[in-house]
């Protein structure tokens, strides 16, 4: 079992470059998050909508994601409550809301909703190992794209790792408690998963030391900017610019 | 102890993005090249970890970790935190993207900061086992304390609207924080009994 | 001159104290020589390859490569290019995110020209089989892909010699019978640590015999 799962399939987005997709998914991010007001927020509602459908995402799995996420945020709309009906306790002379309870609750729904539709469509239709390549593409610091490219390459043998030594700790009758024998165990499970992937890493670097490597890491393929990328990062530089203009309206 | 998507306010959350920044950037300026490597299996490792449910009370908590991280990765602590968080977003929905420069203010600024306060603690004196002991455990109970206010603060910086729900949630939180501790604790002193100075001197640097 | 490409004398290694491993081993690797490593499971044999190249440091005797005493890092640094480690878990050394990186990574750290460097990669892909795999993502491959891909990127770099750490682990017969083809016409020194003893039959010429931490060379 894997822990990097991601949404293949054959639509039109799957078949845009990842640098394309990442660079797009970053720029509607920002207009998404730095845009107010409610048409901005329906402008960037339709737009995540259309790409979702662009992507043909499943419609089971967008519903389990979204579910998830609206149950996180009705937690929050819950702790909202004694705002919403304008209870005394949190009404105070010193700090005056922005604005009512309700279109807080709004703004939070929708934009929330909004932008986890936007990334599945873009960034979750790839390997989140074509993510780390579009990053050293896009120019992105180069070691912080090594340090993702490394974590995801070894992130399912250190979970491999982790079930092992899970499964140790089952052989000997553990039983997961409350208590203070649980934690000391949890924490000698642990110990022992940092101290494998600290002799996984030393390995790692003898191996590159193998391969002549003296402190540089040498980039061995470059960025492909195809016709319809371009078009579609365009395209999504014209869409961020309208929810831009959008939030102008008021 | 992360903030969902939508719910912070365009100012904090652009804010939390150019602070983190900062952060990444240092964290990065501080790395060998070799510890990159390094950094990258520790970050896997805490991802893994993150994944663990611990029994608490009637309920389970998910382990946060960050003062480990704080004592294990010093600055680096930044940027192997901004890749768990990124993959977190991306694979669980976890957080979000537009909200992760928040959330990763808020787990890694008190992680580094008890990171150097443990480390402080165990230059001055070569204290015994308890000390070791003692100081791990604040570190994990501390880091996750701060993180709980200063995601309150997050949270109240957003809209004053969310009071209530700033101070629900960080009091949420603040009930992991001794388990944070105790964990922390252990795993720094078995740690530091197979591999002598490796959490004192800052694992990877 | 004539020396030895590789010369070592009482070399010894332990993990935990108490626990030596190597006691005291030496021997010489001549240019051009092929030598099988054998020795049952934990008899050292991957610790041994290891010490060979510097990464691990043994607390006595000395270590001589094309007459050059290496001692510190920096001596190391200056002839692992030009030996080829097979590491015996191919996790360890496919770090690279595609196959194609991998092929890459040691000409360009050598210093070898981009063109050049393609040139030689997609050379060595074909020789091995896998030029369709070239831009799959290494952690996806199966272990037996793994193994040829990880030969692969030491063949490319067009070492002097080769330490291969069972180097057929995994494989199936048809991929078996190429790597077995490829490293008999290897033209420089060859040592192949492997349980596998008709590949090691086809392929080497002397062998080395690890018993309880000794080397005895037949
Ligand atoms: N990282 C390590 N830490 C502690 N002990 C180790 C480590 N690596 C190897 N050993 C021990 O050293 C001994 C020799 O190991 P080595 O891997 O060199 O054996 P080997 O001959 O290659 O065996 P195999 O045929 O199984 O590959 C074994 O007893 C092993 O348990
Ligand atoms: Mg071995």
């Amino acid at each position: 079992m894997s822990c990097l799962t991601w949404i293949p399939g054959r639509s039109w987005i799957h078949r845009v470059t990842p640098e394309a997709r990442l660079f797009s998914a970053l720029v509607l991010m920002v207009a998404l998050t730095i845009a107010e007001g409610p048409w901005a927020a329906m402008g960037g509602g339709v737009l995540a909508v259309v790409l979702v459908g662009l992507a043909r995402l499943p419609l089971r799995l967008l519903g389990h994601v979204l579910i998830r996420l609206n149950l996180v945020l009705g937690f929050m709309a819950l702790l909202l409550l004694p705002a919403l009906c304008g209870s005394s306790l949190v009404e105070s002379p010193a700090v005056r809301p922005s604005g009512n309870g309700f279109s807080l609750l709004g703004r939070m729904v929708w934009k929330g909703n909004a932008m986890v539709m936007l990334y599945l469509a873009l960034l979750a239709t790839m390997d989140p190992m074509a993510l780390g390549l579009a990053m050293r593409a896009l120019r992105l610091p180069s070691r912080l794209a090594l340090l993702y490219l490394l974590t995801v390459r070894y992130v399912d043998l250190l979970h491999h790792e982790w079930e092992r030594i899970r499964r140790a700790m089952g052989v000997r009758g553990f039983r997961a408690r409350a208590d203070r024998r649980t934690f000391r165990l949890y924490g000698h499970a642990l110990g022992r998963l940092f101290l494998r992937s600290l002799e996984r890493a030393e390995r790692i670097v003898w191996a590159m030391k193998c391969r002549g490597f003296k402190g540089h890491y040498p980039l061995s393929s470059r960025g492909r900017w195809t016709t319809d990328s371009i078009l579609f990062a365009v395209g999504s530089c014209l869409a961020a610019v309208l929810i831009f203009a959008l939030a102008w309206i008021r | 102890m992360h903030i969902a998507e939508g719910v912070l306010s365009p100012a904090v959350a652009a804010s939390g993005w150019l602070a983190s920044a900062a952060g990444i950037y240092w964290g990065l300026r501080c790395m060998e090249p070799e510890a990159i490597p390094r950094t990258a299996m520790m970050t896997a490792a805490f991802f893994t970890a993150s994944l663990i449910q611990v029994p608490i009370g009637p309920g389970h908590t998910h382990l946060v970790l960050s003062g480990l991280a704080g004592i294990l990765l010093g600055p680096a602590t930044f940027p192997s935190l901004a890749v768990a968080l990124f993959l977190q977003a991306l694979l669980f929905q976890f957080g979000g993207l537009s909200s992760l420069g928040v959330n990763l203010l808020i787990m890694a600024v008190p992680a580094v900061v008890f990171g150097f306060l443990f480390q402080g603690g165990m230059r001055r004196r070569s204290g015994g086992r308890g000390r070791l002991w003692g100081f791990a455990f604040m570190a994990g109970m501390g880091s996750v304390w701060l993180s709980a206010l200063m995601q309150a603060g997050a949270l109240l910086a957003s809209d004053p609207t969310f009071r209530v729900a700033g101070m629900t949630l960080a009091a949420i939180h603040a009930v992991s924080g001794p388990v944070e501790g105790l964990i922390t604790a252990f795993t720094v002193t078995f740690l530091e009994e197979l591999r002598p100075g490796l959490a004192k001197r800052g694992g990877i640097r | 001159m004539n020396a030895s490409f590789l010369r070592f004398w009482n070399l010894s290694y332990a993990y935990e104290e108490g626990r030596a491993v190597l006691r005291e081993v030496s021997g010489r690797i001549e240019r051009g020589e092929r030598i099988a490593l054998i020795g049952p499971n934990g008899a050292g044999k991957s610790t041994l390859l290891l010490l060979l190249m510097g990464l691990l440091k043994s607390p006595t005797g000395g270590l001589e490569i094309l007459g050059r005493r290496c001692r510190l890092e920096q001596d190391f640094d200056e002839v692992r290019g030009r030996i080829g480690l097979l590491f015996q878990d191919s996790d360890d050394q496919l770090f690279n995110p595609t196959v194609w990186d991998e092929m890459m990574f040691g000409p360009l750290n050598l210093g070898w020209s981009f063109s050049r460097a393609e040139a030689k990669a997609k050379e060595t892909l074909v020789l091995f089989g896998i030029e369709n795999q070239a831009s799959r993502f290494t952690h996806r491959l199966s272990a037996g892909e793994k193994r040829l891909v990880a030969l692969a990127s030491l063949w490319v770099m067009e070492p002097e010699a080769l330490l291969l750490d069972e180097p057929t682990a995994g494989l199936d017969d048809s991929a078996r019978q190429r790597v077995k083809a490829i490293v008999a016409s290897f033209p420089g020194s060859l040592v192949v640590a492997s349980h596998d003893r008709e590949f090691l039959e086809g392929v080497t010429s002397r062998r080395w015999n690890l018993v309880a931490g000794h080397l005895e060379i037949e």
